[in-house]
């Protein structure tokens, strides 16, 4: 009797926690995406001011996973080239096994420009309170900013668009998703 | 009647010693693979491998079946999730536990298998908190609990080996190493 107990405790311990992420999952619990129409990200990216700021209901494939902190996913459209960052956010973090798998995802768009007033802004605060980061850190938000500009030059308008989705919950689907 | 209050406090570390011995064992064991993680992957064990194949087995445009064919021929024992390629000469072959990249022009490239580390995995799992909700309250009771046993673990003894004689140094002890960290780096 003691040892089917023990055995039951062990199971439940680790075998509760070993589930894939195949349900829908938000902030660690169990919900069910609401019926809001998905899009693929290819359409998503082609009218982004269109969903600036909005709820959206994403569908695509994992093809990568932030290793360290699994904070981030990239999520390719249909046609294998567009790419855009889930953010984890309330989801909390993404494993690693999820390269690879279709999901339905659900979060906030966002869209931020990157121009030269965008980037003295943040040399500026940088400046101001680069005394609270450390060395390394100070050097790394340089080299960002300097590359920044870099690719700044190589576009016509002078101007950057960093989009991303600040992550609710996800889904992950077997087949791919038919929009 | 005089209530005797180390008799009280022994009960209390005792039980509630027992009753957390799986949370200590989880954050402990957690805590030291995190600690580390500049050094590995606390949660997988990642294997890169070189591959080189004939460069006529691949093209830049493979059926699922063709890349069937490939990772037969590899011996890979995990499953085709998807593939694709993320430009003409790159094959990217995702796996239940792992990725191929191959280059389709040298036939060079690399299978990365990815695999959970057993007991890390799962103690990590729960020590970053990823279930939320109920653990938030029981890994808070279990912190407190902690305090608890620090506190009740000063009065449990008396005489030479009591707080007073022999344990205060070591309290004091283990109280100056952190601060003195704190000094030298903060």
């Amino acid at each position: 009797m003691r040892i089917i107990f023990l055995a039951l405790v062990v199971s439940c311990v680790f075998g509760c926690s070993n589930n894939q992420q195949k349900a829908t999952v938000v902030a660690g619990q169990q919900v069910v995406l609401e019926e809001v129409s998905a899009v693929d990200v290819v359409s998503l990216l082609a009218d982004p001011e269109a969903y600036n700021g909005k709820e959206v209901v994403l569908t695509g494939t994992v093809v990568h996973v932030c290793k360290h902190s699994g904070k981030r996913l990239h999520l390719m459209g249909s046609d294998e080239k567009t790419k855009i960052r889930v953010e984890a956010g309330a989801i909390g973090k993404f494993e690693r096994e999820l390269e690879g798998s279709n999901i339905v995802a659900k979060g906030i768009f966002r869209r931020e420009v990157i121009d030269e007033e965008y980037l003295a802004k943040w040399a500026d605060e940088l400046g101001k309170e680069g005394e609270h980061k450390s060395h390394e850190e100070q050097e790394e938000e340089q080299g960002k900013i300097k590359q920044y500009r870099q690719m700044m030059k190589k576009t016509e308008d002078g101007r950057l668009e960093n989009f991303w989705v600040d992550g609710i919950s996800f889904e992950t689907v077997e087949e791919d998703v038919a929009i | 009647m005089k209530i005797n209050w180390r008799k009280i406090n022994n009960i209390l570390h005792r039980d509630v010693g027992y009753f957390f011995v799986g949370m200590t064992i989880i954050y402990s064991l957690s805590g030291i693979a995190l600690n580390h993680i500049d050094d590995w992957d606390p949660n997988y064990n990642i294997e890169n491998k070189r591959i080189h194949v004939d460069a006529k087995m691949l093209s830049p445009s493979m059926s699922s079946a063709e890349v069937d064919q490939l990772i037969d021929k590899l011996n890979v024992d995990k499953k085709i999730k998807k593939h694709y390629y993320p430009n003409p000469q790159t094959l990217k072959v995702f796996l239940n536990g792992g990725s191929l990249t191959m280059n389709t022009r040298t036939g060079v490239g690399f299978l990365e298998t990815v695999d959970r580390r057993p007991i890390f995995y799962e103690v990590n799992y729960l020590h970053y908190n990823h279930t939320k909700f109920l653990w938030t309250w029981f890994s808070d009771i279990f912190a407190g609990g902690l305090i608890l046993l620090a506190i009740t673990g000063l009065f449990v003894l008396k005489g030479k080996n009591g707080l007073k004689r022999r344990g205060v140094w070591f309290v004091l002890v283990g109280i100056l190493i952190p601060l003195g960290f704190l000094l030298v780096y903060l």
